[in-house]
């Protein structure tokens, strides 16, 4: 028999980890609220039961009033799943349980799962999970997802909830006026067949709580309820009782007998500092940058040795001129020429991995918050920029967490200008071609500006195109964790991986191509070569700028996967991937560098972003709008910044 | 008495070598400068928390052990440079790599007592 099980919570509780541990899969945990946008489903077997396990965004209402919100609300009200598993954090149990009581409201089969143990218990925190489950009348296990503890329970209690559908069967005592209400509401709803699929008791707490905006129901009954009832006055007796009720609980079932202070509270007395706490964030980021150059670039010079030696190989045993010229060319030297990257990549991503998953990542949020708020975001969208960082895509994604729809399109239109790991390759050749003396420093300035950059776009897009509203940013800063070696390296291996994937999917078709148009029509004369052609027929744009059609060939070939701009350097200047640095640093002056450096950390995001701004907009005037629109603003950039760069260089 | 005898002291070493590794590296320059001020800020502000002052010797002490790591890593890498290419001389900056030291022995004696002290 197959059951569908879904498994909810609030953000960063361990409920994707929990996921993973129970479906054996790999899904992408961190240590920040909001990694989970989309429902994710998986699935395993137990006592011969096939279930099918659904993630569900992290969220702390079923409000509604934001898209993941809503994801999970609509969930509950469209599925029937035979169970539902509620995690909450053993160190923050009292914020869980207003989600937990919602979801209890709605009538559902619940197992809670009280995760994070270990670290309650190393504080000192003991839960007996028995006075919850004697009160709601479901199972409560406590799990670790670090440590595996109450796993097997857990799936026990799944398997015991999902046969039976067991649903908690309580009658909540709700203060009188409010159980009045339910009665009148419940009388009234009856005659509106629009309702007849509801619980109308469930309907009449969720419009109570959360108000008209947030179900759509006839205007008419809403009307007759509101001047029946001082709405007000009755849902402040509700969320009164409401937060009695969680207190009592958590004051029976919580014995604290650990210190009451943290090493995470010294660490954010300094680093949540306004100043400090700011200039902190930038060191660390610029410690990022210093170690991928001064670690990985030597391991990038032996890759460029190895694909060189292998490239004259090759070169010595083919003997038909326009093979060899393709394997050499075409595809050793453009895709080998990419794939010495890997090392910097790896690193990078290390320690951006690092800062994720230690939890310093939110701290930034909540530190630029008031800067950011000038540009008309709030920190949350910060997040979705660091995001971006290393793909535009999930970035974009992560901007559903932001209730402002106008807010999070005119941030979703401007993630393309953050700066993504695809653009490191040509950075690297760039900065290490023409500024190897200060390369940490202009990464660092890079990335920089490249934030500045979505911030000014999100800003004038709300000035000319959206208007927003001032939303307040709330952020739970999560528990500072030392990550464990694992997760670093599961997380710096999917970025590699991804990487990789391109390399031998892509980047090798375009690599071929751009071959092709290098080759032909004329094998001895690349001038004269179509890939020519092209660059030259955008020379009237570009010449002032200082960029011959090498660039411009690989600017064109460049929207389809920012890397292959190296491959087409490599094909066009016909130079093995060790020496390509010191062909580039002839073909033009620092101050152009410079400019095209900042060029393409602007200009048309790739197909797979331009797809998400599709289908998170879906709209075909904001996907040609994001076209034209990086596009023109990449090229006012280049030309302000060469002009800068005149007067500095 | 003893957390400002330290806070003093990473300030002097901090800013004497922000000064002097400016030309040496940006990074190491502008990290020193870091943790001048976030012992700075330790020693002069006041705070009535208490552990404001461990909290900056902390942190202080641990941005410093991150440079003489970042210091560190980059002796042991221009290893492999030198196989790429041979007229490179791996050389460290010890002033660094010695206080980055310091800083970890600094940080770990820190947490003990605070975890002591309460």
């Amino acid at each position: 028999m197959a059951f569908e099980v879904s498994i909810i919570g609030n953000p960063n509780v361990g409920k994707t980890s929990l996921f993973n541990i129970i479906t054996g899969t790999r899904q992408y945990v961190a240590n920040w609220p909001g990694v989970t946008v989309e429902k994710k489903i998986g699935s395993f077997s137990y006592k011969g039961h096939n279930f099918k396990l659904v993630d569900l965004p992290g969220i702390y209402t079923l409000s509604a009033c934001s898209e993941d919100e809503r994801v999970a609300r609509d969930y509950f009200l469209n599925e029937s799943p035979d169970a539902v598993i509620i995690v909450a954090d053993a160190l923050n149990l009292e914020r869980s349980m207003h989600l937990m009581i919602q979801i209890l409201e709605m009538n559902l089969p619940a197992v809670l799962a009280i995760n994070s143990i270990d670290e309650a218990e190393e504080k000192g925190r003991i839960i007996n999970p028995e006075v919850i489950s004697k009160t709601f009348n479901i199972p409560v296990v406590l799990t670790s997802a670090k440590t595996m503890k109450g796993i097997p329970q857990l799936l026990e209690a799944i398997h015991r909830t999902s046969e039976q559908k067991k649903f908690h069967d309580i009658n909540f005592q709700y203060p009188a006026e409010v159980n009045k209400y339910i009665e009148t509401f419940k009388s009234m709803a009856a005659k509106y067949p629009s309702l007849s699929g509801f619980d109308h008791e469930w309907l009449g707490i969720y419009f109570l709580e959360f108000g008209a905006g947030s179900i759509r129901m006839d205007a008419e009954l809403s009307q007759s309820i509101c001047t029946s009832f001082d709405m007000k006055k009755l849902k402040d007796i509700y969320l009164n009782w409401k937060y009695g009720l969680i207190r009592n609980l958590t004051d029976m079932s919580i014995v604290s007998l650990g210190r009451n202070w943290s090493l995470r509270d010294v660490l954010d007395h300094v680093l949540t500092h306004k100043v400090l706490g700011l200039l902190i964030y930038l060191v660390a980021l610029f410690f990022v940058f210093s170690m991928t150059f001064s670690i990985a670039t030597p391991l990038s010079d032996l890759l460029n040795l190895f694909f060189s030696k292998l490239s004259s190989w090759a070169g010595s045993v083919i003997s038909v001129p326009w093979l060899k010229s393709l394997v050499t060319t075409g595809i050793i030297e453009g895709v080998g020429g990419v794939l010495a990257f890997i090392p910097q990549i790896f690193v990078l991503f290390f320690f951006m991995g690092f800062l994720e998953e230690s939890g310093y990542l939110p701290r930034a949020a909540f530190l630029v918050d008031k800067i950011v708020r000038n540009f008309g975001l709030s920190g949350r969208s910060f997040m979705s920029i660091i995001l971006g960082f290393g793909c535009n895509v999930p970035a974009i994604m992560s901007t559903r967490t932001i209730s402002s729809t106008k807010e999070r399109l005119a941030l979703l239109l401007s993630i393309p200008f953050a700066s993504c790991s695809a653009r490191l390759p040509v950075y690297i050749i760039i900065i290490g071609a023409f500024f190897p003396k200060h390369a940490a420093l202009i990464m660092f300035l890079l990335y920089i500006s490249s934030i500045l950059l979505v911030l000014l776009s999100a800003k004038l897009l709300q000035v000319f195109v959206t208007k927003t509203d001032d939303i307040p940013f709330t952020i739970e800063l999560p528990r500072f964790r030392l990550p464990t070696a694992k997760n670093l390296f599961l997380y710096t291996w999917e970025k590699t991986e991804h990487f990789l994937r391109k390399a031998s999917g892509i980047i090798l078709i375009a690599s071929i191509l751009i071959w092709f148009l290098s080759y032909f029509p004329s094998a001895s004369d690349i001038q004269n070569s179509f890939a020519a052609t092209i660059g030259r027929s955008f020379e009237f744009l570009t010449r002032h700028l200082g960029w011959d059609w090498h660039t411009n060939t690989a600017l064109v070939f460049g929207v389809a996967a920012k890397e292959v701009i190296v491959s087409t350097y490599a094909a066009t200047l016909n130079t093995d991937p060790a020496a390509l640095k010191d062909a580039l640093a002839s073909s033009m002056s620092p101050q152009s560098a410079l400019a095209l450096l900042y060029f393409i950390m602007a200009y048309i995001p790739c197909f797979a972003t331009l797809s998400a701004v599709k289908l998170e907009t879906a709209s075909y005037k904001w996907t040609a709008f994001t076209f034209i629109y990086t596009i023109f603003t990449a090229y006012i950039l280049a030309n302000i910044v060469f002009f800068i760069g005149g007067l500095i260089l | 008495m003893k957390k400002n005898l330290v806070l003093i002291f990473i300030m002097t070493v901090s800013i004497t070598l922000a000064f002097f590794k400016f030309t040496y590296d940006i990074f190491i320059s502008i990290g020193f400068f870091t943790v001048f001020l976030t012992s700075v800020y330790g020693f002069f502000a006041y705070d009535p928390i208490w552990y404001h002052k461990s909290a900056h010797v902390i942190i202080s002490s641990m941005i410093g052990f991150l440079i003489g790591t970042y210091e560190l890593f980059k002796y042991l890498s221009s290893f492999l440079s030198k196989v790429v290419d041979p007229s490179i001389l791996p050389s460290a900056d010890l002033w660094t790599v010695f206080f980055g030291i310091l800083c970890f022995l600094v940080m770990i004696y820190e947490v003990a007592m605070l975890k002591k002290s309460k």
